[in-house]
């Protein structure tokens, strides 16, 4: 069977259902966020999880659905503060997030195990269950929505935020809506590779797409296949060699944007060089 | 336009494409735009002049009903812009003609994608400004007037009977500038028209039909070279102006340098009524 015999468990099985959710919702998101500069509110909502997976976990409810509410409320809070002029995109976000993460934080340290805090900070893949999957199914289903219906709006938004404003765009509303997204999304990968590490899955699948292609529809189709092939191979790493998932994932996922980054320097450089020698009119 | 124009202007005997009426603006609880009544007829090119912070931006971003005003502006047809300041990042992943076709996006709407009609507008657009072999480039790696062009470009395929030009002259070179006059002009012939925020005022002097002097409240309006005398623009920049009337250039920054004193005898002529403090905190 070679190197799919990992896959005949069923633990393995969930583990991989897991990754492909999540490796199409960091995938899509992860090339909106970057394109309208939201990175650093990517980060912080991950943060922002940490307080309702807590109380989730406290409260014997699934984590994941205490995650999703805690970001979404998260996310509406940091649409509110950004279009604060006097208290600017930075601190607003810095205010929401560290305060939650330490709440967040304390909860699980005086009522929580070690365990518990380590799988929310850096995931716990191979332990996804059903009741997970299913919470993020229907994360993974709300984020495509979104994106599919408003994707081409929130692109608009993202270039020329004036002008999709003279066209009647209501581009607070607009990023509003691509936070609970993103809250959404973070909430799927956060079984997968944990509040700390989802960032990694967010952005480096999406910068490598950018460094691939040239138009933004192309990189909504890269992304999310790199961001799913970190996750499997991520896994497989895990698997035969022994060393934890979730880092493993999101290395992997450095690793194929340095690969394409450095072909795509490579390639100028080669072209550039020709150029210079004559070789290619252009 | 109205007011001192009624004889000359090209525009007066057609019904106006805008008649705006005592459009009053405020912003933060100021009031930036006054009372400003004006009217533009078809095939009409307006420069609207003014130095910076007299409310020209804030007078086309009322006419698209972006910000609250209070008066009346009716328009025939719809409006198309071209923002001040365009594209936040440059590395962002879209062809010239991507940026053109966005200009379609009210008529193709949420879920479908532009059919053959709106990407034959998108490249008769970008032809108009001079730019159709440069349809497959990446926006980012044209030249700062080439990416203006398309910018137009993309405000033609909007097909609106008026268009608002927010500064597109600045920083653009003398091959973009003709560009983009010879783009408007094709599209004045068809009937449309154009106000045009700019700085250049030989610009609007030589090449405007029209010219509305704004610094708040319009202090003069109608044909160029009357709006746009040594005495109006005195009054609507304050003593600080010194016309260059050879060059045509308003040059209106370089009395704000430190150590420059040229402009002091300016204020012999004692004329009190500009702010003085905004000498201070221009820089």
């Amino acid at each position: 069977m070679g190197v799919l015999h990992a896959f005949s468990y069923d633990f393995m099985l969930r583990a991989l259902a897991e990754v492909a959710l999540m490796g199409v919702v960091c995938g899509l998101l992860g090339v909106l966020v970057v394109l309208r500069g939201l990175t650093y509110s990517g980060e912080s909502l991950s943060h922002a999880l940490v307080p309702g997976a807590a109380i989730a976990l406290i409260a014997g409810l699934p984590v994941i659905a205490g995650a999703l509410v805690g970001g979404v409320l998260a996310a509406v809070a940091i649409a509110v503060l950004l279009r604060r002029p006097d208290v600017g995109e930075d601190a607003a976000v810095s205010v929401v997030v560290t305060g939650s993460f330490a709440a967040g934080v304390v909860i699980v340290a005086t009522r929580g195990t070690p365990r518990d805090l380590e799988s929310i900070l850096f995931g716990s893949v191979l332990s996804v269950d059903g009741r997970d999957l299913w919470v993020g199914l229907a994360s993974a289903l709300v984020v495509t929505a979104i994106v599919v219906t408003l994707g081409r709006r929130l692109v608009l938004v993202a270039f020329d935020r004036a002008f999709a404003d003279s066209l009647g765009m209501r581009s607070g509303l607009l990023d509003a809506l691509l936070l609970v997204a993103l809250a959404a999304a973070l909430t799927v990968a956060l079984r997968g590779v944990g509040t700390l590490l989802v960032l990694a899955l967010l952005v480096a699948p999406a910068a490598a797409a950018r460094a691939l292609t040239r138009r933004v529809w192309a990189m909504l189709i890269v992304a999310p296949v790199l961001a799913f092939a970190s996750g499997v191979i991520g896994l497989e790493l895990s698997y035969h060699v022994g060393v934890a998932a979730g880092p493993a994932i999101c290395l992997v996922a450095l690793g194929l944007f340095a690969v394409a980054a450095t072909g795509t320097w490579l390639r100028a450089l080669a072209g550039s060089r020709l150029r210079a020698s004559g070789m290619v009119a252009r | 336009m109205s007011g001192s124009n009624e004889h000359g202007g090209t525009g007066a005997a057609l019904a106006p494409l805008l008649a705006v009426r005592d459009l009053t603006v405020e912003r933060g609880g100021r009031i930036v735009v006054e009372d400003a009544t004006f009217s533009v007829g078809p095939g009409e090119l307006v420069a609207v002049v003014g130095p910076n912070g007299a409310g020209k931006s804030s007078l086309f971003s009322a006419l698209l009903g972006l910000i609250p005003s209070s008066g009346s502006v009716e328009l025939a047809g719809a409006f198309a812009y071209v923002p001040q300041h365009g594209p936040s990042q440059l590395s962002f992943p879209v062809t010239a003609f991507d940026v053109a076709l966005m200009g379609a996006y009210r008529r193709v709407g949420l879920l479908r994608r532009a059919g053959r009609e709106e990407r034959a507008r998108a490249l008769q657009a970008l032809e108009r400004v001079g730019l159709a072999d440069r349809a497959r480039s990446p926006f980012g790696e044209l030249s700062g007037g080439q990416r203006q062009r398309v910018l137009l470009a993309r405000a033609l395929v909007q097909q609106g009977s008026v268009l608002l030009l927010d500064e597109p002259l600045s920083g653009v070179d003398a091959v973009s500038e003709e560009a983009i006059f010879v783009a408007l002009a094709a599209e004045r012939s068809e009937g449309r028209s154009a106000l045009i925020a700019t700085h250049d005022l030989a610009f609007a002097r030589g090449r405007c039909t029209q010219a509305l002097l704004l610094n708040r409240r319009v202090h003069s309006s109608g044909l160029p070279k009357e709006a746009l005398t040594s005495v109006t623009l005195r009054a609507a920049y304050g003593e600080r102006l010194v016309v260059l009337e050879d060059l045509g250039l308003i040059d209106e920054g370089s009395h704000h340098h430190e150590g420059e004193h040229g402009h002091e005898h300016a204020h012999e002529h004692g004329r009190d009524d500009h702010d003085h403090g905004q000498h201070g905190h221009a820089h």
